[in-house]
């Protein structure tokens, strides 16, 4: 766990640290300033249901307004007793490190990314947490609100270094097992990985009521695979060579890649996990924004329909 | 090798040629493109990546299409290469149908008139040679005026220049071809078809053609033919030969003069007929100097070698010595060229040779005179009597000037006292013409009157030299004999061991003789060093001199198997010019002539007698005669070497004749013929009856004739973009 303070921080990281949440505050302001009205408001506290009250309730969450209607004691239960605990599940593996463009790699586009996540439940007053991994947790930031933890995140993503090989489906598993409760879970990742493994950890998570997000990053190169040279292509996490003409296998690497995302695609449609491709070439706000404005509509969607099956809220 | 008439259908498809053969190691080029692609494949570059994942599932499949890919491109490009180095060769086909884009060739083509005489076969007036003149007229008329023509006769030699349409018009050509006449030349065509071939290569056009019209005899396809540089052209053979003319053609084959005819003899003159119809009986005229001397006919037979011929014989006789020229003539045969054979004689007249003698000595065995007398006896006899001389013995005391009329020789024996008077009258009649053969050791007649009055003073002929020192200083009983000068009249027809048996002679009382200028030439030297044979010109005549006796006790001459032909031998050189040998040649043999030297021979010319064409010979004189170079341009006929020096006085003659092979008619067939130009593609056409004038013309200017280089061209680029697309498609 990579969580030290303010006064462990050298003057480089702390600037590189500045510009991070210099960076996420412009993205996410900048929308919250457009929009006047967030789209992640009630979603830490939503009302869920009525029930009697029993033995034992804890008398503050009896509805006094609902009790002088009907002459009866109601619980008020909520979805969230308390703020929303997020995780972002950063894949810090030598793949995100690969980068062909001026843009840099994956793993530092997934840092800007994982940083203005961070802020924004932060900034709407949740608790964000962090885990890096590779083949296992580099480092972890337990879920906690305020600016102080904002900056813990911040220096635990600049001082991420990246790892050697991936396992998505561990860290998964590896959450799951610490999940005690219902939290909103992040994962960022290339997933040049094998997914029948990440697909069995997400299932599980999904059994726990977790909502997922899955960022997936790309690099250009991996995307277009523009190389024409007949090559040696080294894999940078555990050194296997293959030597091939590239411009023989372009379409059949295309068609690889797209049948991969499109199994996640798929998959995640089911599990309701929601599913973002990401190039790194894109700019990080197109990305980010692109995707909260679809959750919105989505959330939007979703709450008419509910509304029409059931008026009153009350089940 | 194709054999063939020509097509009836012009357009018919046919091979491909190319203009520029020699650009066909371009093709190498191929090899590139595989070059590059076996030096070029296999190097990788490294290149960190992440994705394996997605190379390792198509890695197989890519691979095999990769490989396919790589073998299209690859074809492509070596087929655009190969295209291209095709194009660069201007490939042609002839007769193709579609007139293609690059354009309709010009035509080359070259017509060969066989103007040989056996052309000369006439047939209802018109010979065989002015129907190929016709037909060759013809064909050179049609010509477009960017053909390529070239038109050449056989009977030009080797280094005739062609007339072309490179300096004349096609009309002009045509002119040219109407006024050839035929030769009197035999030979081959060889020469002229490939001049034709030489010329039709570097013509520049790829549709190359060669008409012969010729009347296909045998003996004009003899010669080597030329090996094709490139496309070679296609030849026609037309034949116009009359049907029948084989058969019915006699000609003379040989005929033999008398060798050494002498004045007064009846001599035979025999000839050989070759060819003729079974049962005719050709007639052959002899005619000398101008005279007919008689006419015979002669039936056909079948000879032994299983061919027709005839053979007869003329008698005659001369009347009088010198030079006589004449011919024989055939009647009743339609080759007029090959019906006349010249020939030259010269007859001699018979050698008056006297012997003086004693009577006394004729029958002393110690004396020269017997075996001298005894020598000519039996030469004078022998043959039957046609002995070139007449032999007689005068005794000294009996001898006058009258017996010197008609005499040709004297032979004055050793051991015989002559007087100086009758010397005297010797000498003169030396320096009128007549010859003196001394015998002398120097004891009968004194030496200071051999050598003053017979060798103007040159000699000094001693005493008796016998028992002079050797060569080896030792005193000996004899000399041998030693070098003789085999160039000489008197030794030239001497064989080696003649030669050698001459060295083996011993003298044994020889007289020391000093020769002190060049005049005198030495016939025979002393192992000593000594000349002891000689003779020298005096005067018009000739005096030679053995300066030993030849009687058994001067020395072993007399016992020599070369006594008796030394003896005629000298008399018939001191009595007479050295005649040349051979006097009858065949046209365009090189003829060498023999002369005795003399100031004169330097301006002698050769003259046709009547005239007619090429009567001039070029001259070489040499120091002992003159050579004359026969050209094949000269006509058959007796010529006549005259002195400018004096214009009236024929010096020698000699004949020429036509080769009898030519007219010994010999067709050879078509099938033969291809084979021997089995470089070339071959067709034939009869024309032995009548001449297809528009099969022929349009057989040599084949409009239907395409280039196909742009063809190719564009398919170079077809696949350079088809590589360009396959390329891009990666």
């Amino acid at each position: 766990m990579n969580g030290g303070g303010r006064e462990n921080m050298n003057p480089e990281l702390m600037e590189k640290v500045a510009r991070l949440e210099l960076k996420a505050r412009m993205v996410v302001e900048g929308h919250l300033a457009g929009m006047h009205k967030s789209p992640f408001r009630g979603f830490n506290v939503e009302f869920l249901e009525h029930r009697q009250y029993n033995q034992g309730d804890d008398m503050r969450h009896v509805d006094w307004k609902l009790f002088g209607k009907r002459d009866k004691y109601f619980i008020k239960q909520f979805e969230e007793e308390t703020n929303l605990r997020s995780y972002i599940l950063l894949d810090s593996s030598a793949s995100m490190r690969y980068g062909s463009g001026p843009e840099g790699d994956k793993l530092s586009y997934a840092s800007k990314l994982a940083a203005c996540l961070s802020y924004l439940f932060i900034k709407q007053g949740d608790a964000a947490g962090l885990v890096t991994f590779d083949s296992g947790v580099l480092s972890s930031v337990e879920p906690r609100g305020g600016r102080n933890h904002l900056h813990a995140i911040l220096r635990a993503l600049e001082s991420n270094t990246g790892g050697a090989r991936t396992d998505v489906a561990g860290a998964l598993s590896r959450l799951g097992e610490q999940l005690k409760r219902r939290s909103f879970v992040i994962l960022i990742s290339d997933l040049l990985v094998e997914p029948e493994p990440v697909f069995e950890a997400l299932k599980i998570l999904r059994r726990r009521h977790s909502e997922l997000v899955i960022f997936n990053l790309l690099d250009r190169s991996e995307v277009d695979f523009p190389f024409s040279r007949a090559s040696r292509f080294t894999d940078v996490e555990t050194g296997a060579a293959i030597s091939l003409e590239p411009t023989a296998i372009r379409r059949e690497y295309k068609k690889n890649l797209e049948r991969h995302l499109e199994l996640y695609r798929s998959f995640c449609g089911r599990q309701t996990i929601e599913f973002v491709s990401a190039v790194t070439d894109e700019p990080l706000e197109k990305v980010l924004l692109g995707y909260i404005e679809q959750r919105d509509k989505n959330k939007r969607t979703r709450h008419r329909h509910e509304t029409a099956e059931n008026p009153g809220g009350v089940t | 090798m194709r054999r063939r008439k020509i097509p009836a259908a012009l357009h018919e498809q046919g091979t491909m040629n190319f203009l520029q053969p020699f650009l066909s190691a371009a093709l190498a080029l191929v090899a590139v493109p595989f070059l590059l692609h076996i030096f070029t494949r296999r190097k990788f570059i490294e290149a960190p990546f992440t994705a394996l994942l997605f190379l390792r599932q198509s890695q197989r499949k890519s691979l095999r299409q990769f490989s396919l890919h790589h073998l299209l491109v690859l074809l492509c490009r070596a087929a655009a290469v190969a295209a291209l180095a095709v194009a660069f060769m201007m490939p042609s086909i002839k007769g193709g149908r579609m007139i293609m884009p690059g354009g309709r060739a010009r035509s080359a083509i070259a017509v060969v008139l066989d103007n040989t005489y056996s052309m000369g076969w006439r047939k209802s007036g018109v010979s065989v040679f002015e129907r190929a003149r016709a037909a060759a007229v013809e064909t050179l008329s049609a010509a477009g005026k960017d053909d390529e023509i070239i038109f050449i006769t056989a009977c030009g030699g080797a280094d005739q220049a062609p007339l072309t349409s490179r300096t004349l018009t096609p009309a002009q050509l045509a002119a040219a071809a109407e006024k050839t006449t035929i030769s009197q030349c035999s030979g081959s065509l060889a020469p002229a078809i490939n001049r034709a071939i030489y010329e039709l290569e570097r013509a520049g056009v790829p549709d190359r053609r060669v008409a012969v019209y010729t009347d296909m005899q045998a003996r004009a396809f003899a010669g080597e033919i030329r090996k094709p540089e490139s496309a070679a052209p296609e030849i026609m053979f037309a034949d116009f030969s009359a049907p029948g003319a084989e058969s019915a053609n006699v000609g003379f084959a040989s005929v033999t003069p008398p060798a050494f005819p002498l004045k007064g003899d009846t001599v035979p003159l025999c000839f050989e007929l070759r060819g003729g119809a079974g049962g005719a009986r050709p007639a052959v005229s002899l005619i000398v100097d101008g005279v007919p001397r008689g006419e015979q006919s002669v039936p056909v037979k079948t000879g032994r070698d299983g061919r027709p011929g005839a053979s007869g014989c003329f008698r005659l006789s001369f009347p009088s010595a010198g030079f006589h020229y004449g011919y024989l003539l055939l009647q009743g045969d339609s080759l007029q060229q090959d019906n006349t054979y010249y020939f030259t004689l010269e007859v001699s007249g018979r050698l008056k040779v006297l012997l003086l003698s004693d009577r006394a000595g004729l029958a002393d065995f110690s004396a020269d005179q017997f075996y001298i007398d005894a020598a000519f006896r039996a030469a004078s006899t022998a043959g039957g009597g046609s002995s070139p001389f007449i032999f007689r013995a005068v005794s000294v005391a009996d001898f006058s000037a009258a017996d010197l009329k008609d005499a040709g020789v004297v032979v004055i024996p050793g051991n015989t006292a002559v007087p100086r008077g009758k010397l005297e009258q010797l000498r003169q009649f030396v320096l009128d013409g007549g010859g003196v053969f001394i015998i002398s050791d120097g004891s009968a007649i004194p030496g200071e009157l051999t050598d003053n009055l017979f060798f103007a003073g040159d000699t000094v002929l001693g005493s008796t030299a016998a028992g002079e020192k050797n060569s080896d200083g030792a005193r000996a009983q004899f000399v041998n004999a030693s070098t003789v000068d085999s160039r000489h009249p008197a030794f030239s027809d001497f064989t080696k061991e003649m030669s050698a048996e001459i060295s083996g002679t011993r003298f044994y009382s020889p007289a020391r003789l000093t020769v002190n200028s060049a005049e005198v030439r030495v016939l025979m030297r002393l192992a000593n060093g000594n000349p002891v044979f000689v003779e020298r010109k005096l005067g018009s005549g000739k005096a030679a001199l053995l300066a030993c006796g030849v009687n058994p006790y001067s020395s072993n001459v007399s016992l020599k198997t070369y006594f008796v032909p030394l003896l005629v031998k000298t008399v018939m050189f001191l009595g007479k010019e050295t005649s040349p040998g051979k006097r009858n040649f065949v046209l365009g043999d090189g003829i060498k002539l023999d002369f005795a030297a003399g100031p004169a021979q330097n301006a002698l010319t050769a003259k046709r007698v009547g005239g007619g064409a090429g009567v001039l010979f070029s001259q070489e004189p040499g120091s002992g005669g003159a050579s004359f170079n026969a050209q094949s341009r000269a006509d058959a006929g007796v010529y006549r070497i005259t002195s400018p020096n004096d214009n009236s006085r024929a010096v020698d003659g000699f004949a020429v004749n036509l080769d009898p092979a030519e007219g010994n008619l010999a067709k050879i067939s078509m099938k033969k013929a291809a084979v021997i130009f089995h470089d070339y593609p071959t067709v034939s056409e009869d024309a032995s009856k009548r001449f297809d004038k528009d099969r022929a013309i349009a057989w040599a200017y084949n409009k239907g004739f395409t280039y196909l280089w742009i063809p190719f061209a564009l398919c170079s680029f077809l696949f350079m973009g088809l590589d360009t697309i396959v390329s891009n498609r990666r």
